[in-house]
């Protein structure tokens, strides 16, 4: 009966966007997004697509040229543009005019990330920095500067509620989250449930593990291919994950649970598929970040003491 | 694949098409190439080419073909899906110049690959000889 009262659905609404929260979890997330950004962005050479020759770009339509920014010819200026975020993603990462940082970096990645794969399609689905383009905006928008931060604008005060520091977490969880739930919804919806069966399984590996242009490793993936109870478990454990991860908005036992388990499945497609999910740094944002801070402070507190030992037992 | 003056045929290394990611590219043939008119493709081949044999030279260097990223090395951000680095080992790389260009769509059947790996059907898409 409780369920169905509308006072009950507005606390619960108000609990999981503004329950108090941490100013640590909220700068954890910054310099974990931060640095994950800085990584992936490092690690491509997007200047150089915009350097490609002309033919490349010929199929690019022009309502995709706009949406981004994105033309061709431009590489001197797209070198400038990744420096430019490069500096504000250290900005964000160490503290400096938090925020901001975060504003410029994220709408510079919604300009660059694209360039990657824009020659044949208009989205940039999967190859890591989506996610990063909206939390980076997100966190722009929110208090990510009062805990572990260099230099904070002096204009920037600390939140009056703590509330503010948990509804930009929650929004982080469920750009993550999501990933995961329409993944799953797509498999059952284009394929149906028997995207789980142990054929289908077997296939996936076979294919994953035959590509020889994508054929890094193979052991695991020709072992599970060969074992039908494997392919059903891995199939099975596939949905489970994919619907199940949602529950780690809510509830604090999924998150220990699912969320390590989650990295450890990545780990499982990465050996036996070849393929990558590089947001997986991103997980940190189920963090306790006051519970790690404080397992450190305890940690750096206990070593003094420890020296001071071995040194009189000398 | 390149092709040598001799005629002989080599795998190519990943690395070769940056900064297009090996998908990217295979993903563009796939959808756009046959759009093009053949001086265009020719554009296409020969660019492809040019970075393949640079590809190679740098592959039989002291340094090996660089990572996207010389700072971070192994531990530059992979792309969706893992590539064998296939020039790694100076051995594997192939000492003559690239004079032609071949691409080929491969298809096979999971099951019968899974007995015998030679089971491929290959076609060629695409020849571009310099």
């Amino acid at each position: 009966m409780k369920l169905l009262a509308p006072s009950w659905w507005i606390l619960a609404w108000d609990r999981f966007w503004f329950a108090p929260g941490s100013p640590r979890n909220l700068a954890g997330a910054r310099i974990t997004f931060a640095t994950y950004s800085l990584w992936v962005l490092l690690s491509r050479n997007l200047p150089e697509m915009s350097g490609l020759p002309p033919v490349f770009w010929s199929q690019v339509g022009a309502s995709a040229r706009w949406r981004y920014l994105d033309f061709p010819g431009h590489p001197d200026l797209e070198r400038v543009l990744v420096w430019i975020t490069a500096i504000a993603l250290l900005g964000a990462i160490v503290g400096v005019l938090p925020r901001f940082s975060c504003f410029v970096s994220g709408l510079l990645l919604y300009h660059l990330a694209p360039l990657e794969s824009l020659i044949w399609i208009p989205h940039p689905y999967a190859r890591g920095l989506t996610i990063s383009v909206i939390a980076l905006l997100t966190l722009s928008f929110s208090p990510c500067g009062d805990c572990w931060a260099l230099l904070r604008p002096r204009w920037d005060k600390p939140p009056a509620q703590r509330g503010d520091y948990t509804w930009p977490i929650r929004l982080l969880q469920l750009y993550l989250v999501q990933i995961y739930f329409f993944s799953g919804y797509a498999k059952v919806m284009v394929v149906g449930w028997k995207w789980a069966s142990a054929s289908n399984i077997r296939s996936w590996m076979l294919r994953c593990t035959q590509n020889e242009q994508i054929r890094v490793f193979h052991a695991l993936g020709t072992w599970i291919a060969a074992r039908p109870l494997a392919c059903w478990c891995v199939g099975i454990g596939t949905l489970l994950f994919e619907f199940g991860l949602v529950t780690a908005l809510f509830s604090k036992w999924a998150r220990w649970v699912l969320v390590p388990l989650v990295a450890v499945f990545h780990l499982g497609i990465l050996l036996s598929m070849n393929l990558v999910f590089l947001n997986v740094p991103q997980l940190l944002v189920f963090a306790n970040w006051d519970v790690l801070a404080a397992w450190f402070n305890s940690l750096v507190r206990h070593l003094p003491a420890r020296e001071q030992e071995n040194a009189l037992r000398y | 694949m390149g092709v040598d003056i001799s005629g002989k045929e080599s795998d190519i290394d990943y690395r070769a098409w940056r900064p297009l990611a090996l998908e990217e590219l295979l993903s563009w043939i796939k959808l756009h190439f046959a759009r093009l008119d053949p001086a265009a493709r020719d554009r296409v081949g020969a660019y492809l080419l040019g970075r393949s044999n640079l590809a190679r030279e740098q592959a039989l260097s002291l340094a090996g073909l660089p990572y996207p990223n010389r700072w971070f090395g192994p531990l530059t951000a992979p792309t969706h899906m893992l590539h064998p680095a296939i020039w790694s080992n100076p051995e594997s790389v192939p000492h003559n110049s690239f004079v032609e260009l071949r691409v080929y769509e491969e298809t096979w059947n999971l099951e019968e690959r899974s007995h015998d790996p030679q089971k491929v059907t290959r076609v060629l898409v695409f020849d571009y000889r310099k």
